[in-house]
């Protein structure tokens, strides 16, 4: 079972990280920890994986769950910056860019949040109505919807 | 940044952290060291409840009535909430994660509804019922302790009544928060 786990998460590091990453405002750190916890699940739970849905589609059913319990348990905390000198101008204006996006993301509804960081994680449409378990007709009509709330707050226009 | 496609290249150039090398090991050890938490946090509840069984023979409370009828339900209350908090912990780690986000949604919604009939009910009833036991429990320590003795057994009680108060509003409020955000978070999706 550990050869399996050992797999999965280097398969699937970069993109739960990248979710979790979405939930907590940008900030590394708590990142990193959710993304330890979404593992500890993941273990847990490989024994009773009964392969109904891929790998994938488990995993991040796994994450998304986890990040709903737990950033609820700790408060996320503001995008910092951590940047050496030379580039400092550069990154300090993709920070800023990212800031807003994060701060955008974190005023949707959780569903919402969901479904847009699934999609900006590039994830198959199809797989993302089995994640949140509505049909992919429903999801095509609330992600169109969710795109345009998105865009619109981050060109900085309310929500 | 006029539109979702620029977002969403924007957010493609996000460095993202390689698998930390000794990550599997970490994990592992967490999932080690969880367990042992939960196996200590049910030892020492069993101990509590033990040490408290022990006394109840030792001063031999059987023989009176009121002392016995204190212990009681000061044991009984411990053991209750013991065995409310165990199982409300295997429940809540039985939530299908695996399962899709609504359908978990309406789990942890249904578990912190259920969690409001403990916190209201069986919470305020048994933390009375171990209060009233120990104030039954008074006069028999009266008699048969010291004066200074008693009234360091009287005085230490208050700390640990507010304390255990203090730990269960915290915990209380914490799922209350949680529910609330879940029933309002559904209110802003519909």
């Amino acid at each position: 079972m550990q050869t399996q786990f050992e797999t999965i998460y280097r398969e699937h590091y970069q993109k739960v990280f990248g979710l979790s990453l979405g939930y907590v405002n940008g900030d590394y750190d708590l990142a990193a920890d959710l993304t330890q916890e979404v593992f500890v699940k993941v273990w847990e739970h490989l024994k009773g994986f009964r392969k109904e849905a891929s790998v994938s589609t488990w995993i991040y059913r796994i994450t998304i769950n986890t990040c709903l319990v737990y950033h609820r348990k700790k408060r996320a905390l503001p995008l910092t910056t951590d940047v050496v000198a030379s580039e400092e101008e550069d990154k300090a204006a993709l920070e800023q860019r990212f800031s807003s996006m994060y701060a955008c993301i974190n005023k949707l509804p959780e569903i919402h949040k969901t479904i847009i960081l699934l999609e900006l994680e590039d994830i198959p449409q199809a797989e993302i109505a089995a994640i949140v378990g509505i049909s992919h007709q429903a999801l095509r009509t609330r992600l169109s919807r969710i795109k345009k709330e998105l865009s619109k707050c981050v060109n900085n226009e309310k929500l | 940044m006029k539109n979702f496609e620029n977002i969403k290249s924007q957010w493609e150039n996000r460095t993202l952290p390689t698998p930390p090398p000794q990550g599997v090991d970490e994990i592992l050890k967490k999932v080690k060291n969880l367990k042992q938490q939960q196996r200590y946090g049910q030892v020492i509840l069993l101990l509590t409840v033990l040490v408290l069984v022990w006394f109840f023979f030792y001063i031999r409370a059987y023989n009176v009535s009121i002392v016995m009828l204190g212990l009681l339900m000061m044991i009984g209350a411990l053991a209750v909430r013991m065995g409310i908090e165990y199982l409300s912990g295997i429940k809540r780690n039985n939530l299908n994660r695996s399962g899709d986000a609504l359908s978990f949604r309406k789990q942890l919604k249904k578990y912190y509804r259920n969690r409001l009939w403990v916190h209201y009910l069986a919470t305020p009833l048994l933390y009375a019922l171990y209060t009233i036991g120990f104030v039954l429990l008074l006069p028999s320590f009266e008699e048969s302790l010291s004066r200074g003795m008693y009234l360091y057994v009287l005085f230490s009680f208050i700390p640990i009544l507010a304390v255990l108060a203090w730990v269960i509003i915290r915990q209380i409020k914490k799922e209350l928060r949680m529910l609330k955000y879940l029933v309002n978070d559904d209110l802003q999706t519909e």
